[in-house]
């Protein structure tokens, strides 16, 4: 039992779904070597490392949160393999903006002008979400970026059950579209 | 369904978190390639949880970043996996005790037993004589010598195995070992001064067993009999060989194989050596020959032996010596070696019940080095410094030590010394 004890990855599980935030700091300080030295190997940066770890992370975290998540392997294997994929995508859209920067746009792929428009869309939608109150922003990651089924939503917000957490979740969410909507028309008529 | 039961049902957020089934994705998008509100619902669909999904992920970066500066300030710089800890944590119990017990005894493997003499040392002058010196003028050899002879012994005649033996001396003739014998039993009770006088006209010679012995005495070690009638106990068992020793060899107390050159030599030193040396230089044979000789060489000197012919020697010998104390001697591969064995605290001679406190072994090679066990409990020797001889333990009364590859017992009940070969 020690020696099981001494990899407490299941508790760390646990942890992301009771949603201890601190785990993800000691996650990314127990793997940040690792990632480290395989992006250093591989044409990446510190930067680079530091970026595809926390990206891993929010994936175990995600995984983890939607509740059907079983890890069959060791948790490093795990996020090594986050890494990797990410970090190869990742260099195929550099060398797909590269690539850009000196030729004209592939037809079906958006264009630089589409990328900022949906970018200021984004940023819209970012400052719409910091309008609302606090139990709605939260709700509203917690169940769209998390993944959160909305009975540990419930528990983790306080609410009586999952189904008050979803008509409150479809409240705050036409919140925001009113937000959201008077925002984007304010920025076309700008 | 019209577009008012796709928004209500939602639909289309179910269509962009994937959670429609594959008929109902196939009929939602039947719905909104034909209709421009819908389509433009999903497309604000689309902005609101892009912008949902930026927005928890700058914030979960966020808290990653700062959880792990927490981390780090609150367990340090590096993470350290728990098996390397457990392993830390093995070693320091390991070596932390073994640490501590060495660093602990470290000063008795340091400690040296100063030994004690008998009588005061004797202040020779010449403690280290190298080849073709000069006599000392102001400190002459007669003093030395006074050493191993202090008084004139009765000359002892031999018994007859032992003529036979010197006759068979490999390397050494009949006469000259017969007159060997026989002159040094003359020049024992003759006077000192024959020794210099030999010294003195012959400046250039190499040394003899006499000149290199010194300086065994002037370590204070009390491996020669400091009486004459010591020597005969010796002489009479093992014989007395005519040959020379170098200065090259060990202390001086190294006989060399004998030749035709130093025939010659060895008679002039027969005639000078002190009986004491006589004693010694009796081993000599042994140490060019077998094993089997080898150990009858193993010899009690210190103690007299019961087959010595002279009784009144025999019990001067023993009460020469300290009734705690017991000596012996051997020759191992060119070696002199001399066990003394201490009983400090204690008038009766170790036995069974009553073990020694202390060993002193003396290893004559170039120069007197001591080796000094000191006894501790459950029959184990700590050894103080180190040489060639490496004592083993005391078991059933007998004392196991090893020299070189070769491992002896000495009985300290019965005073005989025995070789095992390994």
């Amino acid at each position: 039992m020690a020696l099981i004890n001494l990899f407490p990855e299941k508790q760390i599980i646990e942890r992301i779904v009771a949603n201890d935030r601190a785990v993800l700091g000691e996650l990314f300080v127990r793997y940040e070597q690792m990632v480290l030295r395989y992006l250093q190997s591989h044409g990446g940066s510190k930067t680079d490392a530091e970026d595809m770890l926390q990206e891993a992370l929010i994936v175990v975290w995600q995984k983890s949160c939607s509740g059907d998540f079983e890890l069959t392997s060791k948790l490093s294997t795990y996020v090594m393999a986050i890494v990797k994929n990410k970090w190869r995508a990742e260099c195929r859209k550099r060398r797909r903006f590269d690539t850009e920067a000196s030729e004209d746009p592939v037809d079906g792929q958006p264009s630089s002008l589409e990328t900022l428009i949906s970018r200021e869309q984004t940023d819209a939608v970012r400052v719409a979400l910091q309008a609302l109150n606090s139990p709605c922003r939260d709700l509203l990651l917690l169940y769209y970026f998390e993944r959160r089924p909305f009975k540990s939503i419930a528990r983790i917000l306080g609410f009586s059950n999952a189904a008050v957490a979803k008509s409150k979740k479809y409240q705050c969410k036409k919140r925001l579209e009113k937000l959201l909507t008077a925002r984007l028309q304010g920025m076309e008529k700008e | 369904m019209n577009c008012k039961d796709y928004q209500t049902d939602e639909w289309t957020e179910r269509h962009l978190l994937g959670l429609l089934t594959p008929e109902e994705l196939q009929e939602f998008e039947a719905h909104w390639s034909k209709c421009a509100q819908c389509r433009h619902h999903l497309r604000l669909q689309q902005v609101i949880l892009a912008g949902i999904d930026q927005a928890g992920r700058e914030g979960m970066k966020q808290d990653i970043r700062e959880a792990a500066l927490a981390y780090r300030a609150e367990k340090g710089h590096r993470y350290m996996p728990a098996f390397l800890k457990a392993a830390a944590a093995i070693l320091m119990l390991v070596a932390g005790p073994g640490l501590i017990y060495i660093y602990t005894s470290k000063p008795e493997f340091a400690r040296v037993a100063v030994p004690v003499l008998q009588s005061p040392p004797k202040d020779l002058g010449t403690p280290h004589p190298t080849a073709a010196e000069a006599p000392v003028a102001d400190k002459p050899i007669a003093d030395e010598t006074q050493l191993y002879r202090k008084s004139d012994s009765t000359p002892v005649s031999l018994p007859k195995q032992e003529a036979v033996r010197l006759s068979t001396a490999p390397g050494v003739k009949d006469d000259v070992a017969k007159k060997g014998v026989q002159s040094t039993r003359r020049e024992a009770s003759g006077p000192d001064d024959s020794l210099d006088r030999q010294r003195a006209s012959r400046p250039g010679q190499r040394r003899t067993v006499q000149e290199d012995a010194v300086p065994i005495h002037a370590t204070g070690s009390k491996i020669l009999p400091t009486d004459e009638k010591n020597a005969p106990s010796v002489n009479q068992e093992q014989g007395v060989a005519g040959r020379e020793v170098t200065s090259q060899e060990w202390a001086g107390l190294l006989v060399r194989d004998s030749n035709e050159a130093d025939r010659s030599e060895s008679s002039l030193m027969e005639e000078t050596a002190p009986s004491g040396i006589q004693a010694l230089r009796a081993l000599a044979p042994l140490v060019s020959t077998g094993v089997q000789q080898r150990v009858d060489s193993l010899t009690n000197v210190g103690r007299s032996s019961p087959a010595s012919s002279d009784s009144s020697a025999a019990a001067k010998s023993t009460d020469a010596l300290s009734s705690s104390h017991k000596q012996w001697y051997f020759e191992f591969e060119k070696r002199h070696v001399f066990v003394t064995l201490e009983n400090a605290g204690s008038d009766t001679l170790p036995s069974q019940a009553v073990l020694p406190d202390s060993f002193r072994v003396v290893v004559t090679r170039r120069a007197p080095t001591v080796l000094v066990m000191r006894w501790q409990s459950k029959g184990a020797f700590e050894k103080l410094k180190a040489t060639d001889v490496k004592m083993n333990s005391v078991r059933d009364n007998f004392l196991w030590f090893r020299v070189g590859e070769r491992r002896y017992s000495i009985d300290l009940k019965q005073d005989t010394t025995a070789a095992m070969a390994e």
